[in-house]
């Protein structure tokens, strides 16, 4: 049962279509008028508006526009009622926002039919909405929850700054920085296949799952090699039907070296006194589809060098005319900020695939993470 | 969106009606298709990438799946015809290790003379 308003100055046609109506348990409500049926829509909305075009007072047609005009009642469906010679209007009516017309004089079935599929119609649009707008902020949550997993401050004793960019409210990149001890850090930068709700969960798994290993290996005894082996082992394809790929390194500020390793990652950018050098040396191959050695790469570093993990999402920021932000862009940049700390090379980075990128979205989420040794 | 057909001796083909990006959503359509077909009883499988514009993370995740079932009964996924960006992203990925990845035409990739 609807509540419908029917709208229209001729009696009888009221009187006709509320015998209609409440053949199906409709209940109908009445007005002569324009101004009436305002009033009746300021007491209570209506489920569904029947519209005569041509009243005393009002074009039918600005009433519709006015409805469709407030945000309270431009959701209601309008079906106007129309003199069947008048084509004109009905084309109009439709462009203005009515969801049907019934021509006058009108057949009983065929006033029934055409309301109660329009009101279906409205209630699956309803619903549609309700189910969508609940999806949106489960995904929201979820991307409060993804965010928090991220480093929310420096740990002490390493410089590092970062971004961190899903792509749509909850992504599938996620990194976290750990203390091993006074002088030594574990660093890590994954990025699942895919973005959204599922490489998200993906992401939070892998993340608790990297603290389980590190609480039961022990900081003192942390095995780069033996934690990519294990991780290989632990998300095999096939039980997700996803893989993710890893940067992870280990850095020692005492012997001043990095270990690292790389998962099928894009290479990070080492900068040394103003140049800039690809780390793709020895690499292994994606997690999950055991091709993962353990090989484990020994890099020195000097005061103040930098290095710079990536996803790909950064260097595949698409620009309006189709061009990648590219791996020399990226190259350039960090060369361009040697000279600048790396908060502000780390802003510079933003701004620039930003503009790069323009009104374009992101199709991939992008995060990046700059160290100075 | 997708072609399969049996060349000799069981090898399957699979290449693209048209040319387009393979992406999460076409992806998971590959996956739908994927069921359809059986690759399983191929004796080799040959994916044509003439037709392939770009591909990202998830539709690299359904050749990996196509890989599996293909692997699974100890056959060859040979690609042919893919872009320089293609090669080099699946190297990054260190799937060239994977997949055997041939500079040839697809009828080449039959005869298995490349």
């Amino acid at each position: 049962m609807s509540r419908i308003l029917v709208v229209d100055d001729d009696l009888s046609v009221r009187v006709l279509l509320r015998s209609i109506l409440a053949r199906d348990q409709h209940e109908v409500v009445e007005s002569a008028d324009g101004k009436s049926a305002f009033s009746s829509l300021s007491k209570g909305k209506p489920d569904m508006i029947l519209l005569d075009l041509m009243l005393p007072d009002y074009n039918g047609l600005d009433i519709l526009t006015e409805l469709k005009q407030d945000r309270e009642l431009e959701s209601i469906p309008v079906i106007v009622l129309t003199g069947s010679a008048d084509r004109e209007s009905k084309l109009t009516a439709l462009s203005s926002g009515a969801v049907d017309f019934i021509s006058k004089p009108f057949l009983p079935e065929e006033v029934i039919l055409r309301v109660n599929t329009q009101l279906k119609l409205h209630d699956l649009i309803k619903s549609l909405r309700i189910a969508v707008d609940n999806l949106e902020s489960d995904v929201l949550a979820a991307g409060k929850i993804q965010n928090a997993l991220v480093p929310q401050s420096n740990p002490h004793g390493l410089a590092i700054e970062w971004i961190y960019e899903p792509s749509y409210r909850v992504g599938g990149d996620i990194f976290d920085v750990f203390k091993l001890s006074e002088n030594r850090f574990f660093v890590y930068l994954a990025d699942m296949s895919g973005h959204g709700v599922n490489a998200a969960m993906l992401s939070v798994m892998v993340h608790r799952f990297i603290e389980d290993f590190r609480t039961s290996m022990g900081d003192k005894d942390f095995d780069l090699g033996v934690f990519m082996k294990e991780l290989d082992k632990s998300f095999v394809f096939e039980r997700f039907n996803l893989f993710f790929t890893i940067v992870s390194l280990i850095v020692d500020l005492e012997e001043g070296i990095v270990l690292l390793s790389n998962a099928g990652h894009p290479s990070p950018l080492m900068q040394r006194n103003g140049s800039v050098e690809l780390l793709d040396g020895e690499r292994e191959g994606l997690v999950g589809i055991n091709m993962i050695r353990g090989d484990v790469a020994k890099i020195p570093f000097f005061n103040g060098d930098r290095l710079l993990l990536y996803t790909d999402g950064l260097i595949e920021v698409m620009n309006e005319n189709g061009e990648m932000f590219g791996e020399n862009r990226l190259i350039d940049l960090v060369k361009s900020c040697a000279k600048i700390d790396i908060k502000r090379t780390s802003w510079r980075l933003k701004n620039s695939y930003e503009r790069f990128k323009g009104d374009m979205l992101a199709e991939d989420d992008i995060t990046a993470l700059l160290i100075e040794f | 969106m997708f072609e399969f057909r049996l060349a000799k001796d069981k090898i399957g083909v699979i290449s693209l009606e048209k040319r387009a990006r393979i992406t999460g959503e076409t992806s998971s359509n590959f996956r739908k298709w994927q069921d359809t077909v059986d690759l399983k009883n191929c004796s080799r499988v040959i994916l044509d990438g003439t037709n392939i514009e770009f591909i990202d993370s998830m539709g690299i995740a359904a050749l990996i799946s196509i890989y599996k079932t293909i692997a699974s009964e100890g056959n060859d996924l040979v690609l042919v015809n893919l872009s320089e960006e293609i090669k080099k992203l699946l190297n990054t990925l260190r799937l060239d290790r994977l997949f055997i990845i041939k500079d040839c035409s697809v009828e080449e990739a039959v005869k298995n003379s490349c």
